[in-house]
C-alpha cells in the first residue's frame, strides 16, 4: 500500500511533466464539487486494485488546456474527460511501478471515463491536491 | 522525403498533444498520421510510407505488443522504426519489446521536449 505522501508526489510529478501544472496538497476533509471522473484497474501477483480520479471542472479543463496548448475556456467537456482519462492511465502506471518495481509483472487496465463518481471503497487511501483552477481527488484502493 | 510519422494511441487528447510536439519539431502536419489502436495502425502502415511509429502499448482491440509482432512480420526495423511510448515499467516486458526491434522507449509521463528530441534522433536531421 502506498502512503499519502507517495501518491501526492507521483501525481504532482505527473501533472508537472504532462501539463506543466503546479499543484499543492490540500486538506482531505475539505469538500469539493467534482464533475469529471476516471478509473483504472490494475492487477499484480500479490495485489490488485483501482485508482479513482475525481476532478472539478476547473481542474480537468486546466489539464486539457495545457495538454492542447489552448485557453481553458476553449476546452470542450469531452476533452476535459479525455485529459482525466489519460491522467488516470499515466498515474496508474506510476502507481503499479511504485507497488511492484520493475520486477513484478502488473497488468494495467484501460482507463475508463465515467459519468458519475465511482463508488468509494472502504480502506482506500484518499488524497486531494489543487491547482489554480480547481481540485483533484485521488483514491487508491488495493486488496 | 514523403514518409510519415504515425501516432498510435487510444487517447485522442494525447494524439493531439503529440501531433503538436511533432509540429514544433519541424514535422509538417500533413506528414503526421494517427490510429487509435494496433489494428488501425497496421492498416495505416499498409497504405502509407511510414518512417516512424510512436506506439502506445495499452490499447483496446489490438495492443501495442501485438501490433509490433505483426509489423515485424512484414517490415524490418530499418524500414519502419518504432518508438514505444508507455507507462510500462516491468523489466521483463520491456526486454521482450526490445527484442521485437524498436528504436527507443519514451516513458509516460514525458516532457514534450523529450519527444521532440527523440523524433529528431530517429528521423535524422533531414526530418
Amino acid at each position: 500500500m502506498l502512503n499519502d505522501e507517495t501518491i501526492l508526489s507521483l501525481a504532482a510529478d505527473a501533472l508537472m511533466q504532462i501539463a506543466f501544472l503546479i499543484t499543492e496538497p490540500v486538506d482531505g476533509d475539505s469538500p469539493q464539487e467534482s464533475s469529471h471522473f476516471a478509473r483504472i484497474h490494475f492487477k499484480g501477483p500479490d495485489q490488485q486494485g483501482e485508482l479513482h480520479l475525481l476532478a472539478s471542472s476547473g481542474f480537468a479543463n486546466e489539464v486539457a488546456a495545457n495538454l492542447l496548448a489552448v485557453e481553458p475556456h476553449e476546452v470542450q467537456a469531452e476533452e476535459a474527460g479525455q485529459a482525466l482519462g489519460e491522467l488516470a492511465n499515466i498515474l496508474g502506471g506510476e502507481v503499479v511501478a511504485a507497488l511492484g518495481g520493475v520486477e513484478q509483472p502488473f497488468e494495467l487496465g484501460l482507463p475508463e471515463i465515467l459519468s458519475s463518481p465511482p463508488p468509494p471503497s472502504s480502506g482506500a487511501t484518499m488524497v486531494r491536491l489543487e491547482s489554480e483552477e480547481g481540485q483533484l481527488e485521488i483514491r487508491l484502493c488495493t486488496r | 522525403m514523403n514518409s510519415h510519422v504515425l501516432i498510435i494511441d487510444d487517447s485522442p487528447i494525447l494524439r493531439r498533444s503529440v501531433r503538436r510536439a511533432l509540429g514544433q519539431a519541424g514535422i509538417s502536419d500533413d506528414r503526421i498520421l494517427e490510429a487509435s489502436n494496433g489494428a488501425e495502425g497496421l492498416e495505416v502502415v499498409e497504405a502509407n510510407q511510414i518512417s516512424l511509429v510512436l506506439l502506445d502499448l495499452n490499447m483496446p482491440v489490438m495492443n501495442g505488443e501485438e501490433f509490433l509482432i505483426r509489423l515485424r512480420g512484414k517490415y524490418a526495423r530499418d524500414d519502419v522504426q518504432v518508438v514505444v511510448v508507455t507507462t510500462e515499467s516491468n523489466a521483463a516486458r520491456l526486454v521482450r519489446l526490445s527484442q521485437l526491434g524498436i528504436s527507443g522507449f519514451l516513458h509516460k509521463p514525458f516532457e514534450l521536449e523529450d519527444l521532440r528530441q527523440l523524433a529528431g534522433e530517429v528521423l535524422g536531421p533531414a526530418s
